[in-house]
């Protein structure tokens, strides 16, 4: 079995390259799920790691943060929006509780960052962003969030965070799952199933998931915008949610992985209004619906991967006061090819493997709005090779080229190149160090485009620099313990940062590339692990330190503002996460803390600083095998936050739940 | 505790003599009220709408004379809170001020020297009483034995009822009669004992003005005018109102082409309810629509705002001409100080940080600015 000789190598020393290690320890948890020694589960294996976005191999020089079992727990039945800010050093704007919410790493906009599911960027064409509160737990059960800029892989718009969700496979014989149903505060009803299957030739396995939401949203607030003040309860916010999945592995044949992934979601959502603004009775219903399939495989050291995917996503804005009913349709077509050549001396010195990546891939995306016109598209090609390797025993390098066509404007080359270096590797801990410098950019959306009036087609893409450096401390051979500090300083440059701005004397606003931004800043994570007898203690803490600012270009808009954070980018952000298992009970626990930020670009008015403690307690029953009862108190301080500006977030709530699983 | 210890006061101790010092300086204010001199008595207030459905709308008070912030954000200070969505108007009305914030659906009443908020017209909790919806302009009816009893709120509805004027009592701080004009009701303005309404259209276009007779209030009749009446001034000496028509949206959102539409000036008489002249601004169709008629009553000079740049034209012309601008600059906000003839303009930028107040003589030559809140709109000269 390679991977074990792998885990033998790895478990030596560092002298095998260390992006190996997650990889391993991956399959090793995989492997004992699975009856060990059937020679056809191996080969998947292998082949998985061409369908992972984030794989070791791919993120040399850059940092990647792991979601735990802990933190996947805490998605059941929850959107990521709700979970993220909890667990990472990232900032979700949410405008409102269950509404829109927005992902911003190291200080960046919504559309600096991607989210992408098994190899489909969910982010909308139109707008260049996902709402996050729009993606249930259900939908994925493998979750990374790869730090820094990652075009060079994933593609137009990776700047500053790529979010990863991907569905990996159980190949457990028969049926399994679980059922989930929870109620909580402010209306709140929740319910989910998970079913998974495996044929028993060990060929075929399966998922299949459904997820509800009904949240009446009706929480309490402090009106502050009212004479005296009053508490009153927010209205025109409820919430519904149905998502279905569908997932299907298949072997064919010895040496190819057929994997196809669906996911069906739907959201009607009232939009909660500002607090003091009138409730005009807004509404956003969304539907989405993304299909792919992956076809990958290979031996001796080549491998390939055949990849297609189709998104569309139906909203509608309604408006009653303005006498707004707006639909938008928008879709995305993506095929895929890559090949992977791995050169070395042989597996029994893996250290030395050399892996060649090479891929092409075309995206064309499509809309229709009546803003547009019409149907307005665009479409890409990339290709990009990626070669990395280890050129001595400590030193582990990547170099990464990416080159795209599109319709439209011209996306720059993208080179970047990556390192990290065994500082030192004693008997208990090894200290890594690692370097990345790339080139990044983001292209205008549909909306920058097409949109009338104010479309802008002669709009350049964002495009700059980025580079970044850090170190890792990890505890090694230590059965029951584990412990891993990263560390992390980034800095990157985006010039041409489009803006939408007033136009004088045509009365609407047209976006232009005006800005020059510099990002700048420092993240810590410490992650550990320490198993005792019946006790296990998990605990993390993640910060981030961001400054991030327009500095002097070509065109400044207002010379008083250089310099100042940008909106909405709070300059610290803490998080720490601790959790105990003993027997049968769990407890749970995350604190985080949110600089102050700006709401305006003068930093006329500013949200305050703000701590959210959540608390989780569960229990799985002895006596009524595979039930599990669980308590999750959010929000336990009572802390009154914004994350937009007079948008009203809920004080302390709660919720039971109570899950079934069967196997 | 022996008086020679300077310790510095804790906290606690602090905010106790505070407190007593605040309660005598009250005390002290009511014996000695005639000397009192109030914060905001004098200057000219800066309305800043804010960003829209952001909340953040306020009101900042400036120096008439050097055009300097004496103070910002005065509303959130004196009352501790946010004012609200979308601030659109403010007048005063015997003492009082009112702050009309739109997309609140709300009229926050303050004393007009001091700023404290003393009440809102707003919907009540009763499913009888009436809202103020979606807010726009206000006018007072004419006092009663000295006394202002009720004034008028524009209002273009869409949740409950349809545009209308709604008519509040100032004493019980409601709207307790809803008066049906055209859509979009904009400015309005009194003339004796009659109340116009510039019907805008909303969304759409009208072509109206209403007549409403403060005594019944009821609507006398609609006047005919040009396209989109959003502006409104009165010159009590020559008896005439002046109604600016901004005339048909320039730019056709469907075929994304700028159609070039009439905008008129249309002179109405009170007394007679008719129109008794009209010029087309520039004297064909324009490619922009022009905004904010102000009007200054000692030279009878009117100040618009068209396609980026501000023009004056005199009341009584018979051709108003688009060659030469005033001021070359865009301007969100317009006002001219009657004391002065200083010409204000409120320049609110991306709406995303604060605007800027610049101030110019008569003449158009520039003589200052200050930086406001965002989105400044209007300006009341006390």
């Amino acid at each position: 079995m390679q991977q074990f000789d792998r885990v033998q190598l790895a478990l030596r020393s560092c002298y095998s390259p260390v992006w190996i290690k997650p990889v391993i320890l991956a399959g090793i948890c995989l492997l004992s799920n699975t009856a060990v020694g059937q020679q056809s589960q191996a080969i998947w294996l292998d082949t998985i790691s061409v369908l992972d976005r984030v794989q070791p191999g791919l993120t040399v020089g850059l940092a990647t943060w792991q979601a735990d079992s802990v933190t996947l727990r805490l998605l059941q039945l929850r959107s990521i929006s709700d979970v993220l800010p909890a667990i990472l050093p990232v900032s979700v704007r949410q405008y409102g509780n269950g509404m829109l919410s927005t992902l911003s790493v190291r200080g960046t906009g919504p559309a600096h960052s991607v989210v992408n599911w098994n190899g489909l960027s969910l982010g909308s064409p139109m707008l260049g962003q996902q709402d996050l509160s729009l993606i249930p737990g259900i939908a994925f059960n493998r979750l990374s969030l790869q730090l820094g800029s990652y075009n060079t892989v994933i593609g137009a718009d990776a700047i500053s965070g790529t979010l990863a969700l991907q569905t990996i496979p159980n190949w457990k014989t028969g049926l399994h799952g679980t059922i989930l149903g929870d109620w909580g505060s402010f209306g709140r009803y929740a319910g989910q199933a998970t079913i998974g299957y495996g044929h028993r030739s060990g060929r075929w396995s399966g998922q299949t998931g459904v997820y509800r939401l009904q949240l009446a949203n009706n929480f309490p607030y402090q009106n502050i915008s009212r004479f005296g003040k009053p508490i009153e309860e927010q209205t025109n916010a409820s919430v519904q949610q149905w998502a279905i999945t569908q997932s299907v592995f298949g072997q064919l044949g010895n040496r190819t992985l057929l994997a196809v992934h669906g996911w069906w979601q739907t959201a009607d959502r009232m939009l909660q209004p500002g607090i003091g603004e009138s409730n005009t009775g807004e509404r956003q219903q969304d539907e989405s619906l993304r299909l792919t399939t992956q076809l990958s495989g290979g031996r001796n050291h080549r491998e390939w991967l055949v990849q297609l995917g189709f998104t569309q996503d139906f909203l509608r804005y309604l408006n009653p006061i303005a006498q707004l009913d707006e639909p938008s349709t928008a879709r995305q077509y993506l095929a895929r090819v890559e090949q992977n050549w791995s050169v070395g001396p042989g597996v029994a010195r893996s250290s030395r493997i050399w892996t060649m990546r090479t891929g092409a891939e075309t995206i064309t995306s499509t809309a229709q709005i009546a803003e547009y016109q019409g149907q307005r598209s665009q479409t890409r090609v990339d290709l990009y090779a990626l070669l990395t390797g280890a050129l001595t025993s400590r030193l582990t390098v990547t170099t990464q080229f990416r080159q795209g066509w599109a319709s439209g404007f011209a996306p720059p080359p993208l080179p970047a190149f990556g390192l990290t270096y065994c500082l030192l590797n004693r008997a208990t801990y090894t200290l890594t160090s690692r370097v990345h410098v790339s080139r990044t950019y983001r292209m205008p959306t549909l909306n920058d485009r097409f949109w009338r009036p104010g479309g802008n087609e002669l709009l350049r893409p964002e495009s700059g620099w980025s580079q970044e450096g850090g170190l890792t401390l990890e505890r090694t051979h230590q059965a029951n313990r584990a412990f891993r500090l990263q560390l992390t300083a980034y800095h990157t440059l985006i010039h041409d940062w489009i803006l939408w701005l007033p136009q004088p004397g045509v009365g609407y606003w047209s976006p232009r590339n005006v800005q020059v931004v510099r990002s700048r800043g420092l993240e810590g994570q410490a992650t550990y692990t320490v198993r005792k007898g019946l006790t296990t203690w998990q605990s993390g803490l993640s910060m981030a330190y961001t400054r991030v600012n327009e500095v002097a270009g070509p065109t400044v808009q207002d010379a008083s503002t250089l310099g100042l954070q940008l909106p909405y980018a709070p300059m610290w952000i803490i998080t720490s996460q601790q959790s105990i298992t003993h027997k049968q009970w769990m407890i749970g626990g995350q604190a985080s803390y949110t600089g102050a930020q700006a709401t305006q670009a003068d930093h006329g008015h500013s949200l305050p600083a703000f701590w959210l403690v959540n608390a989780q307690f569960s229990y799985r029953f002895s006596r009524l095998a595979g039930f599990t009862g669980s308590l999750h108190l959010n929000n336990i301080t009572q802390s009154t936050y914004q994350t937009i500006e007079n948008k009203a977030m809920p004080g302390f709530n709660g919720r039971l739940q109570l899950a079934y699983a069967f196997h | 505790m022996p008086f020679t210890n300077f310790r510095p006061l804790r906290p606690i101790t602090g905010a106790a003599v505070a407190c007593l010092a605040g309660f005598f300086a009250l005390q002290s204010c009511a014996v000695t009220d005639a000397v009192r001199t109030e914060p905001y008595d004098s200057g000219v207030l800066v309305v800043e709408e804010g960003a829209f459905k952001k909340g953040n709308a306020s009101v900042s008070l400036l120096n008439a004379q050097t055009g300097q912030v004496t103070a910002p954000n005065i509303f959130s200070a004196v009352n501790n809170r946010p004012l609200g969505d979308v601030l659109q108007s403010y007048i005063e009305i015997g003492g009082k001020g009112y702050l009309v914030v739109n997309n609140s659906d709300k009229v926050e009443i303050v004393e007009s020297s001091t700023f404290r908020n003393v009440g809102t017209i707003t919907k009540g909790i009763a499913a009888t009483q009436l809202s103020v919806e979606q807010p726009r302009f206000m006018v007072a009816a004419p006092p009663q034995s000295g006394q202002y009893l009720k004034a008028y709120v524009s209002c273009w509805g869409g949740k409950t009822g349809g545009p209308n004027v709604s008519v509040v009592d100032l004493a019980g701080r409601q709207a307790f009669k809803q008066i049906t004009v055209g859509a979009g009701p904009e400015q309005l303005i009194l003339a004796g004992n009659q109340v116009f309404v510039a019907n805008s259209g909303g969304f759409g276009v009208d072509n109206t003005v209403s007549v409403i007779n403060t005594d019944t209030d009821q609507v006398v009749t609609t006047i005919a005018v040009g396209d989109r009446p959003t502006a409104l001034a009165y010159d009590a000496d020559a008896n005439l109102i002046y109604v600016l028509c901004s005339g048909k949206y320039a730019f056709d959102f469907t075929t994304n082409k700028v159609v070039p539409t009439t905008a008129e000036l249309v002179k109405i008489n009170p007394t007679t309810r008719l129109v008794v002249g009209r010029v087309t601004l520039g004297g064909k169709p324009i490619p922009d629509n022009p905004s904010n008629l102000i009007f200054n009553n000692t030279t009878k000079t009117l100040y618009f705002n068209y396609s980026g740049a501000v023009y004056s034209t005199p009341a009584a012309a018979t051709a108003i001409s688009l060659d030469k601008p005033l001021i070359n600059r865009s301007f969100y906000g317009l006002g001219v100080d009657p004391a002065t003839g200083i010409i204000y303009g409120g320049d609110a930028k991306d709406f995303n940080r604060g605007g800027t107040v610049v101030r110019y003589q008569a003449t158009g030559a520039l003589l200052d600015s200050a930086k406001v809140g965002i989105a400044p709109n209007g300006f009341y000269f006390k």
